[in-house]
């Protein structure tokens, strides 16, 4: 708590100095002070519309609650669409305070964007991914500022009409905003000087889960026409979130933990590090362990953010509020194991949480878990995996060691030794898929075996790894061969999640990668069958590989 | 047999039905992927998109969490305003913990539903993994333009989880898409676009 007052704090400081800047004529349009200047102030708010009581009720927009729009820009701008004539912030309560010249024609404009440069830092923005990546600007109406103080009090409405939306929905963007907010709050409170790279949120009531197909450019393109497919990160430069909006079937914008949940995938890929391959993924399923860390991590931190473990997401069926809901407190796992993104999103909370439950003695908080997030994970030799999160974990909480293996042994962990999951028993019901990654020794040959009894793609036992440890600067060559006829084993080599080579060749039953001019280090090494990648896996696919430095 | 509006006109027919299969972090840009040559990327997600039919379209990727269900639609003619057009679906599960299936397909604006509105699959066990479930239904467009076949998916199993899936539907010429195109927004004396969103003022006045 006393870290959250004083981020506020940092908040609140930042306000008084724009709005002082602002009280002595600044601001960006202006050019000269004025003569006579009048305060305006006011309180911003939006539309938070909640989940209703009890499950699968959807959003209840009967219960709206009035929230208050924190850390956004407001400006007064010459109206209509005139300079600025002063900035500033709202503050944690929404409220704000300018001065501007007396006695001319403005309007106030709240811009759905939190930004501060320095340190801390940050950019956040939401946009219109349909309408040219404009940016969202919550306008008043124009008045003489005349020649006393002014309140101006701004509301953005949901637009929710009572079975429907029948009017704009300015309340939107500034949802998200307010999520985001919670996010980056989180972080600044274990991290006080964050700088956070841009993130820009891209929504629109015309964004639809139609998938978007073809090239980057062809992508690039529909979803600039709201085919977005779902609510997802996108880790390009600038860093992006695509928030649904389609009021017919799926909005995500007061869906708060799924905006936070998302950027949660902003915050491993920008701070930490994030291996995952992407792919179909559930809490009933055994994936790659990459993806399985990087899902639980997201709806873990989506409740982390909220302070609430109840993800819940909104969607429309038939006309009727409906919603699902995961709560990442659950321990009771289908199939635990760190390929579960269950199990890892139910470790992650219990981490971090103050409640106690099962075998969940522990409550961290956020600072040890970023701590581990933007240190080991970020240089592992390893892959991403919770394995090297639990062992730096437990390496700076050595205190707390007992209690997060007991967290890890509840979801069918090992006890952690390292960040390769060595001593892992758990082979999520194949013996092949042990050890996670093998080692393996100059000259060596070794039989690894990529399957597909999970299904295709991102599923446990498809991408088999090992483990090489190149002792001089040199090459490393991996040759995979033996394989059956008609199978395509190919071959890629990660230096701390960096693919420094990559073998994908069609030749049948054999390929080599060598990789030349490395240093020396531990290496990873990925193998699979192409075909168990696709939808015609051949399933059991077995092959001799050996790896060679020179 | 016509494909998707989609695949035929929005996109090169050779990647029009390339799909990449999933991602809640958008799989195009996760970095080993752009560091990756993405013929294997694509390439395999081409291969899942034609799983028992090849002009069967992936309607979406999962992203945030949601049901563990695919869903690939196939307009079995070109979309004309007044004549009934069958769609054909393939509804997949692709975990084995399902139990029920509903999914209730929404025809919206320019689409009239006049059949297969819903599709409901029980089982005393769960269902098959990997087995797609085969549906069709009948819209008639009812004028030109691009409309959004929508369905809404949900799978009971270990609880209860949803997802949305939408394919446009095109109906008329290509001038349709060049009269949807958006106008530029305004741009502030920055030059900045902006939408603005208009407020609910409260307060005193001057």
């Amino acid at each position: 708590m006393a870290v959250l007052a004083w981020a506020m704090l940092r908040i609140l400081t930042a306000v008084v100095a724009v709005i002082l800047i602002g009280g002595c004529g600044g601001g960006s349009g202006s050019s000269a002070a004025p003569a006579t200047s009048v305060t305006i102030s006011g309180r911003v708010t939006f539309d938070k519309v909640p989940f209703g009581m009890g499950s699968d009720a959807g959003l209840d927009f009967a219960r709206v609650a009035v929230a208050p729009v924190r850390g956004a820009t407001v400006q007064i701008i010459a109206g209509p669409g005139g300079s600025i004539l002063a900035a500033g912030l709202t503050d944690a309560a929404g409220n704000y305070s300018l001065s501007a010249q007396a006695n001319i024609d403005v309007f106030v404009r709240v811009r759905a964007e939190m930004l501060r440069s320095g340190t801390p830092g940050w950019n956040f923005t939401v946009r219109d991914n349909t309408n040219f990546d404009s940016l969202y600007a919550l306008d008043g109406s124009v008045f003489n500022t005349g020649s006393n103080a002014i309140t101006r009090n701004l509301h953005a409405a949901s637009g929710w009409g009572g079975s429907g939306y029948s009017s704009a929905r300015s309340a939107a963007p500034f949802s998200v905003l307010d999520a985001v907010y919670q996010a980056f709050q989180l972080v600044l409170g274990a991290s006080p000087g964050q700088v956070f790279p841009e993130l820009r949120m891209m929504w629109s009531p015309n964004n639809r889960p139609v998938m978007p197909t073809g090239n980057a450019a062809s992508v690039a393109a529909q979803r600039a026409s709201g085919n977005i497919g779902t609510t997802f990160y996108d880790a390009g430069t600038p860093a992006r979130i695509y928030v649904l909006g389609d009021a017919g079937t799926d909005t995500d914008e007061f869906d708060q933990h799924v905006v936070a949940h998302e950027w949660g995938h902003y915050y491993q890929q920008q701070f930490s590090r994030d291996d995952s391959i992407g792919g179909a993924h559930d809490t009933n399923l055994r994936l790659d362990y990459r993806v399985a860390f990087s899902e639980g991590w997201g709806s873990a931190f989506s409740a982390m953010a909220k302070g609430d473990p109840l993800y819940r997401d909104s969607f429309t069926m038939s006309g009727v509020q409906r919603d699902f809901s995961i709560n990442v407190e659950n321990n009771a796992s289908l199939i635990p194991g760190a390929f579960n993104e269950g199990a890892v999103q139910s470790i992650m909370y219990d981490l971090f949480d103050n409640a106690n439950d099962g075998a969940d003695t522990v409550s961290l908080g956020f600072a040890p878990l970023h701590a581990a997030m933007t240190t080991r994970m970020r240089s592992t030799s390893a892959l991403t995996t919770i394995y090297p999160f639990l062992s730096a974990l437990r390496a700076g909480n050595t205190a707390q060691a007992s209690a997060i293996d007991a967290l890890a042994g509840a979801q069918q962990l090992v006890s952690i030794t390292d960040d390769f999951g060595a001593n892992e028993s758990n082979n999520g019901g194949d013996a092949r898929n042990l050890p996670i990654f093998r080692s393996v020794s100059s000259g060596a040959t070794v039989a690894v075996c990529s399957v597909a009894a999970n299904g295709a793609y991102n599923r446990l036992g498809n991408r088999k790894f090992l483990r090489f440890d190149l002792t001089a600067p040199g090459a490393i060559t991996v040759r995979a061969s033996n394989g059956p006829a008609g199978s395509d084993p190919d071959l890629a080599l990660y230096s701390a999640g960096q693919q420094r080579g990559l073998a994908e060749g069609t030749a049948s039953a054999a390929e080599t990668l060598t990789v030349t001019g490395l240093a020396a280090g531990t290496y990873a090494i990925e193998v699979y069958e192409y075909s168990n990648l696709g939808n015609a896996p051949r399933g059991d696919t077995c092959f001799d590989l050996q790896v060679s430095a020179s | 047999m016509f494909t998707s509006s989609l695949c035929t006109r929005a996109v090169p027919p050779a990647l029009a039905c390339a799909f990449l299969l999933a991602a809640c972090s958008d799989p195009a840009a996760v970095k080993i992927r752009t560091q990756t040559p993405l013929a294997s990327a694509a390439t395999a997600a081409a291969a899942a998109a034609q799983k028992t039919n090849k002009n069967l379209v992936s309607a979406v990727t999962t992203g945030k969490p949601g049901a563990p269900i695919s869903m690939k639609f196939d307009l079995l003619r070109r979309p004309k305003v007044g004549e009934p057009l069958e769609v054909a679906v393939e509804v997949t599960p692709e975990s084995a913990g399902i139990t029920a299936l509903q999914v209730v397909f929404q025809g919206g604006d320019g689409l009239q539903l006049r059949s297969g509105g819903e599709l409901s699959a029980t089982s005393t066990t769960a269902m098959p993994a990997g087995t797609p479930i085969q549906h069709t239904l009948v819209v008639t467009p009812v004028r030109e333009g691009i409309f959004y076949l929508s369905a809404v998916a949900v799978a009971e199993g270990a609880g209860s989880q949803a997802r949305t899936f939408a394919i446009p539907v095109v109906v008329g010429d290509s001038a349709v898409l060049e009269s949807t195109k958006a106008a530029l927004p305004p741009a502030a004396s920055s030059g900045e676009r902006v939408t603005s969103l208009p407020a609910r003022e409260s307060g005193s006045k001057p």
